[in-house]
């Protein structure tokens, strides 16, 4: 059963709620300790995984709260992806600044964008949303002069150092920073989705998906309520891209392909919409599914179709949705 | 009744093409006053009030609440200013539990208090704001403070339809009577200065609607309600002053028993 989680009726149960917290802290702590146990490929692929989970966090947002079915949020990841690596390469910001400046690109993009598709819903709004995402892939491919298009190019040297204003500097080479650097993304992601999510605007959202007709007379602004969702989400996935760029130092057209808009929702569909810690789980579940087969197999795609094909018949909530379900309603 | 008028529309008319849903309606609504709305199918009731509570926009008229003109507010603003609206077609939030449904229409209506009265709902403590509640149960010391207020709404709105026990079953497996019963519960958080209920005691039993008219009765100590009906029975036990529309005009208006003795409302609901 789905639980809004307003005022817990009862204090004494307080602590369940707690519980909520300490299992989403306690992942963090394990992800940080893994890296001692980790080979070093381990260690750089889970850095990647985090970074895509931030993307699939923000998603979640949209979709999973929200219940806003988006296929354009390849845009919105490449804006930050954009954002970061054209100011880096182009304009000589230096990491932390191009960091921004991806995510104040997607800010940007997202509003806008937002203001636009949120005119329709339903099948409509994803329609046009993938058009939108489609037109931000061919202008990345337009501007091939600044962007390269589909080939992208590599950040390297002086980027690859990030110094922060207190003269502390990282580098973004080295697998170990990368690796906390993501999970740091991680975690602000993470704890803020849990926060928004149980604030009065999270509230909101959850009503809207259940029956925006409803919400609105009783007396909420729908409309706002969604593009707001539609922002933060759309930000998240540019701090995810900016990331993304700047710890991997690769920008490329591939990113704002159609792939990038769907995978997210597989990753959401896969941990469980509306779930927290759902889009992580589905981000690390489908990249080490497609790792591990296609170790083995050529035909690793036809394992990864199976084994969704099970998900959706065991699993229609996705794991951490249908285990919410059945046995942990407090899971938030 | 020398009543504040809350409500009043001037010429409000709707029309879907050719077709004259509501046309030229004036109309005044006395506060603290029961009013029904009868008429015959089609006479045009769920379009009247849908353009009182802003679901739908006139295409001519003007409807004023306390005095101020309301006609250009999109619904979710009329509802802030106290004009709730329970759907003729039951519509709950089948997947949240009963007290979610009630605390959701809670939240709403502490916020537009603050911004109807400018000052805070009662014991929200300082956050800028007042709204925070809880709802992360997880630091009840700090959220304590506001809980209570928001616990209390839908607790009152829950005791006063009788769900109390039923707070936290899902809302979609409760029984269709107390389904309605739970959409009033909402209404009732909101904490309303016009209740609209579009035909409420449509589906229920006889024993249900008695209970329904005694809950009718209570709401309207504070607030004043304007009922859609078919059931003339409870029309006439509830109402202080019926309103009849037919073909989208005000056919007649009047006290039940003068209703009653119409010779026009006949004509209309007998045919002729």
């Amino acid at each position: 059963m789905k639980r809004l989680r307003l005022a817990s009726p009862a204090q004494p149960y307080a602590w369940l709620a707690d519980r909520g917290v300490l299992l989403h802290v306690g992942v963090l702590v394990a992800l940080f300790l893994a890296q001692l146990a980790l080979s070093d490929y381990a260690i750089l692929s889970l850095a990647r995984v985090m970074v895509l989970a931030v993307y699939a966090v923000g998603y979640n947002i949209l979709f999973g709260y929200a219940g806003l079915l988006s296929l354009g949020h390849a845009m919105l990841f490449a804006a930050g992806l954009y954002g970061a690596g054209l100011s880096a390469a182009h304009l000589g910001l230096g990491a932390p600044a191009a960091f921004l400046a991806g995510i104040a690109a997607g800010f940007v993009v997202a509003a806008a964008f937002g203001l636009i598709a949120l005119r329709t819903s339903g099948v409509a709004f994803m329609i046009v949303t993938l058009m939108f995402a489609q037109a931000g892939y061919l202008t990345s491919l337009y501007f091939a002069d600044y962007t390269r298009g589909d080939e992208g190019f590599v950040l390297k040297g002086e980027i690859r150092r990030a110094v922060l204003p207190g003269g502390l500097s990282f580098d973004l080479a080295n697998p170990v920073v990368r690796y906390n650097l993501a999970l740091s993304l991680l975690a602000v992601c993470l704890i803020g989705c849990l926060a928004l999510v149980r604030s009065p605007i999270g509230r909101v959202l959850v009503a809207i998906r259940e029956n925006e007709d409803r919400t609105r007379m009783l007396g909420y602004d729908t409309e706002a309520n969604k593009l707001l969702a539609f922002v933060i989400s759309g930000t998240i996935a540019a701090a995810s891209g900016a990331a993304y760029a700047l710890l991997f130092a690769y920008v490329g057209a591939t990113f704002a392909s159609i792939q990038y808009s769907i995978l997210p929702l597989l990753w959401v569909l896969l941990g469980g919409a509306g779930t927290v810690l759902g889009p992580l789980v589905g981000t690390l579940l489908m990249f080490y599914l497609v790792d591990v087969t296609s170790g083995h197999t050529s035909a690793y795609m036809l394992v990864v179709g199976v084994a969704l094909l099970v998900l959706v018949v065991w699993f229609p909530k996705g794991l951490l949705g249908t285990l919410r379900e059945r046995v942990a309603p407090w899971l938030p | 009744m020398a009543a504040v008028t809350l409500l009043s529309t001037t010429g409000l008319s709707r029309h879907f093409g050719g077709l004259r849903a509501v046309d030229n309606v004036s109309f005044e609504l006395a506060q603290g006053e029961v009013r029904a709305i009868i008429g015959p199918n089609g006479a045009g009731k769920s379009t009247f009030v849908g353009l009182i509570c802003g679901r739908l926009a006139p295409t001519a008229g003007r409807i004023a609440f306390e005095g101020r003109d309301i006609s250009g507010l999109p619904a979710h603003r009329r509802v802030g200013l106290g004009i709730a609206y329970t759907f003729q077609i039951t519509s709950i939030y089948s997947n949240l539990t009963v007290y979610d449904n009630v605390a959701l229409a809670a939240q709403s209506a502490m916020r537009s208090g603050v911004r109807r009265n400018g000052v805070r709902p009662l014991a929200s403590p300082v956050a800028p704001e007042p709204v925070q509640v809880d709802a992360r149960g997880l630091t009840p010391s700090s959220a304590r403070g506001l809980t209570p207020s928001l616990e209390r709404r839908v607790g009152d709105a829950l005791d006063r339809v009788g769900l109390s026990d039923r707070r936290e079953a899902k809302a979609s497996t409760l029984s269709y009577g107390h389904q309605r019963l739970l959409e009033v519960a909402m209404g009732l958080a909101l904490a309303p200065k016009l209740l609209i209920l579009d035909e409420p005691t449509q589906g229920l039993s006889d024993a249900e609607i008695a209970g329904f008219c005694d809950l009718i009765r209570a709401i309207a100590r504070e607030a004043t309600v304007l009922l859609i009906e078919h059931n003339m029975d409870v029309v006439m036990r509830l109402a202080g002053r019926i309103t009849v529309l037919n073909n989208g005009t005000i056919l007649s208006e009047g006290t039940p028993a003068e209703i009653r003795a119409d010779q026009a409302v006949q004509r209309a609901y007998l045919g002729t």
